[in-house]
């Protein structure tokens, strides 16, 4: 993976090589071009050094004539022989012959057929001479002076033969020695150069191939590469073309290319939609701005991050959208921040949380008597909340906080102890829960609980604590056992009293009763009619008290004994109840209507004196002229729609509701009905001790209720109940 | 029956009750013999003392000097020729508590004392009456057990 190293990096380009090969090209073309002309000079040197040649031959085979034709002279004459003159006359016809050749090959060389025309003179002159022999001069002949000036004249024309021979051919060499040298000045470049020239361009060939064809390769990995990036990264890419009006405006984009991200997007594949344009695909960025964007990058050059939201066919997105301008064009790398946003956004909430909560923490601290403090063990540093300071009389920050400081404050009396126990809590890394004394600024002893404990953080150990001021607290403990004791105390008078109530009282009573209806029975026909009158009277007070110890006895059991709660259906309690009353129902010819009740969680007994005392004081109060109407009926409701004045807890409520038509009773009184012993109406009309609605309210408060009653003179009563309501659990 | 009267014993340290419950047992048409004890350990040294065999119904107070109902009751009821003895409670306190400790403890019956002489005769009478129909039926008298 070298290649990845140069990705994204400024590359050298292609473009030396380019150069390399069109140099390469040159010269190769160069070197061809000067070998076709060199081996073209070559041929025609060739030639005309062929043509020298020839002529040089043909100035010989001339010459050869008059030498052969002069040596056979001289041979005539030395021998005497006349056969040695007879071919003489071939020489001569061969020499013009030969002179005619030549003058043809010579052609238009001036100067030798100017040194040829000199030829013929001397020539015919030579076979004149040569001619002139006679066999029988022969003999004079070699002793004549004649002969011998006649054989040195012919020496002599054969000498100037002989010399224009030797000058025709030192001019032949001289024209062959100038040709060659044409030719040498025109190879302007050796074999051997132009192997190494070849040699260079193929080099330089095959460099420059090897050099295109790595980077081909490394570009097809690169191609790879990128194709993997844009189809396995997590942010939808697109190149947008854009498309330009006449004018050269930018009127829309061509989508050229968007990776296989946008298939969660917008539920199109990308072949589906490349090619399209973007007003097509995506209306709306026509119309958010990004268009805009678009032409901005394009027209500035200058690449832009844009942060949007969008609502694509796949859901809400928030992206963060790279816009980069590419040739005519622009790249949108878009990043799907809905999550982080999300999670941004969280977290932004959850820190303005902290800083409220932190703030209802420092108040809280001063509200609960709270110091607290964090102790950093590796860095040894400890940091104490500011209600920390004032526990210790201190204002914040007044001293440097430390371990050593905090124990300062510590009363001496427990010093040892709370070093002991610190000791064993840092060793076991340990919660822990002390109570000791400080003695703060000022002198104030307070008794303090501190609650501490070790947490980790980051791999360091912290150990943090929180310090309570629990003098009131302590102090407020000891006052409430003292009461305690104290309710205690008069709880067992109580139930002395109840005792005393209930049998040492009525024992005496009992016996009155006895005793009275002992003498009715005896005395009955003796008594005078006063007589009897008085023992009824006697009898009416006596039952009358017994009724009244009763109740009382009654009112102190259920202030005394909440009971056991257990499930009480109360249509079955108030049919029970119904059927203890059914006597005086029905001589009072009474209507009693009761919705549907719940079943309730309860103390039975209770709940059904309950019933009976409302339902008897409905009886009882009633209006001479009309029989009773009694109405029950319950309801659950929420705590809030309860009176807020009760201050009741939170919770669901039932609420029990007796209505009847009696004689009621003024509004202004209704606080007075529950009162012990309170009787609204006179003895002699209602009989009743005062104690019923007494014992109701006692028996609803001991069920965490509420009772009142609302009345209107002569218009009946109504008696509001409220209980806590929990549906018991099915069997 | 005639020939074999029911013995019946009161155990109570009131006087006047104790009057007015034989006044009322005697007005009642069955035959029975009464006992009167001041306390549970008077009642206790008779049955030791005579030897013989126990009363068929014993009535006992609860709230006695000395020796008070419950402990008689129980002393009864842990005596193995005592246990099977048919016990009426007769007191003054009407406490749940009470009613239920004696059941417990084995009384049979639980009588509150009544404030009019007519109540009396008419409990003492059913009472008296039910178990004369035990005795000669023999029925359990484990199952002898009620309130009034």
């Amino acid at each position: 993976m070298a290649f990845l190293g140069n990705l994204g990096k400024k590359k050298p380009g292609v473009l030396p090589y380019v150069l390399l090969l069109v140099l390469a090209v040159i010269v190769l073309f160069y070197i061809a071009y000067t070998s076709y002309r060199q081996n073209q000079a070559l041929r025609e040197s060739t030639e005309l050094v062929s043509n020298t040649q020839e002529v040089i031959n043909e100035i010989n085979m001339l010459f050869a004539n008059y030498m052969g034709a002069e040596s056979a002279g001289v041979k005539y004459l030395i021998s005497n022989d006349s056969t040695y003159l007879s071919p003489i006359q071939g020489f001569k016809d061969k020499s013009t012959l030969y002179s005619k050749r030549l003058a043809n090959l010579f052609g238009n060389n001036a100067e030798q057929i100017k040194r040829l025309e000199l030829v013929p003179e001397l020539s015919a002159q030579l076979f004149g001479d040569l001619r002139s022999f006679e066999p029988e001069t022969a003999e004079k002949f070699l002793q004549s002076q004649t002969l011998r000036d006649r054989i040195s004249k012919i020496e002599g024309y054969l000498d100037s033969l002989e010399n224009i021979k030797a000058e025709m051919i030192a001019s032949e060499y001289a024209l062959l020695k100038e040709r060659r040298q044409a030719y040498e000045s025109k190879v302007t470049l050796t074999p051997l150069n132009i192997l190494y020239s070849s040699l260079f361009a193929l080099g330089v060939l095959m460099f420059a191939f090897s050099k295109i064809n790595s980077d081909r390769k490394k570009m097809g990995a690169t191609r790879s590469f990128l194709r993997n990036i844009l189809s396995t990264v997590q942010s939808t890419i697109s190149y947008f073309e854009a498309v330009r009006n006449d004018e050269g405006d930018i009127v829309d984009f061509t989508i050229r290319y968007t990776n296989d991200k946008i298939l969660e997007l917008i539920g199109k594949s990308a072949e589906e939609i490349e090619g399209n344009l973007i007003s097509e695909e995506y209306p709306f960025l026509m119309e958010n701005g990004d268009f805009e964007v678009f032409m901005e990058v394009i027209t500035t050059g200058k690449a832009q991050e844009v942060e949007r939201e969008y609502d694509l066919p796949n859901g809400h997105f928030v992206f963060c959208n790279e816009i980069a301008k590419l040739h005519d064009g622009v790249t949108v790398v878009a990043q799907d921040i809905t999550l982080r946003k999300e999670a941004e956004d969280q977290l932004r909430q959850t820190n303005e949380e902290l800083e409220v909560q932190n703030a209802i923490l420092k108040d809280s601290e001063v509200v609960a008597s709270i110091g607290s403090y964090t102790w950093d063990i590796a860095a040894n540093t400890i940091h104490y909340s500011d209600n920390l300071y004032r526990l210790l009389g201190h204002e914040p920050g007044a001293f440097e906080a430390s371990y050593k400081n905090f124990m300062s404050f510590v009363h001496p009396e427990d010093l040892r102890r709370l070093k002991e126990g610190n000791r064993e809590i840092f060793r076991q890394k340990m919660r822990s829960e002390r109570t000791y004394r400080i003695n703060a600024k000022g002198g104030e002893t307070k008794h303090v609980q501190s609650m501490d404990h070790f947490i980790k953080k980051k791999g360091d150990t912290y150990m943090v604590g929180v310090v309570r001021d629990i003098t009131s607290h302590l102090k407020n403990e000891r006052e409430l056992v003292a009461k305690n004791r104290e309710l205690q105390r008069s709880n067992s008078e109580l139930e002395s009293f109840n005792r005393v109530a209930s049998h040492d009282l009525q024992e005496p009573l009992r016996k009155i009763q006895m005793f009275i209806s002992r003498l009715y029975e005896f005395e009955k026909n003796r008594l005078s009619e006063k007589g009897t009158d008085y023992l009824e009277r006697i009898e009416s007070s006596a039952n009358r008290m017994q009724y009244l110890i009763r109740n009382l006895l009654s009112y102190s059991r259920v202030a005394d004994e909440s009971g056991k709660q257990t499930k009480v259906d109360l249509n079955f309690l108030l049919e029970k109840v119904l059927d203890d009353l059914s006597q005086k129902i029905e001589e009072t010819g009474a209507q009693i209507t009761a919705s549907e009740l719940p079943v309730v969680y309860g103390t039975e007994f209770q709940l059904g004196q309950l019933f009976l005392n409302l339902l008897s004081n409905s009886l009882k109060y009633k209006k001479h002229d009309r029989a009773p109407e009694i109405v029950v009926s319950s309801e659950i409701v929420p705590y809030h729609k309860v009176d807020p004045a009760l201050n009741l807890p939170r919770s669901r409520y039932l609420r029990l509701t007796f209505v009847d038509n009696g004689i009621g009773f003024d509004q202004n009184q209704s606080h007075k009905i529950f009162k012990l012993f309170e009787r609204l109406h006179a003895t002699s009309a209602f009989s009743g001790t005062g104690l019923g609605l007494a014992i109701c309210e006692k028996i609803v408060e001991n069920h965490r209720g509420h009772i009142a009653a609302f009345g209107k003179h002569n218009e009946g009563a109504r008696i509001i109940i409220h209980l806590p309501h929990r549906t018991p659990p099915n069997p | 029956m005639a020939t074999n009267p029911m013995k019946v014993v009161l155990v109570d340290d009131d006087e006047d009750d104790r009057m007015f419950f034989s006044d009322a047992l005697r007005e009642i048409d069955i035959d029975t013999e009464l006992r009167q004890f001041e306390n549970g350990k008077e009642f206790l040294s008779y049955l030791e003392q005579e030897g013989t065999e126990g009363p068929h119904l014993i009535f006992l107070d609860l709230n006695m000097p000395v020796m008070n109902g419950f402990e008689c009751l129980k002393a009864l009821r842990s005596h193995p020729d005592y246990k099977d003895l048919v016990v009426a409670i007769y007191s003054t306190s009407s406490s749940e508590k009470d009613i239920e400790e004696t059941f417990v403890n084995g009384a049979n019956i639980y009588i509150n004392k009544p404030n009019r002489f007519d109540e009396l005769k008419k409990t003492l009478a059913q009472v008296v009456k039910r178990h004369a129909r035990y005795r000669e039926n023999a029925l359990d008298q484990a199952n002898f057990l009620f309130r009034i």
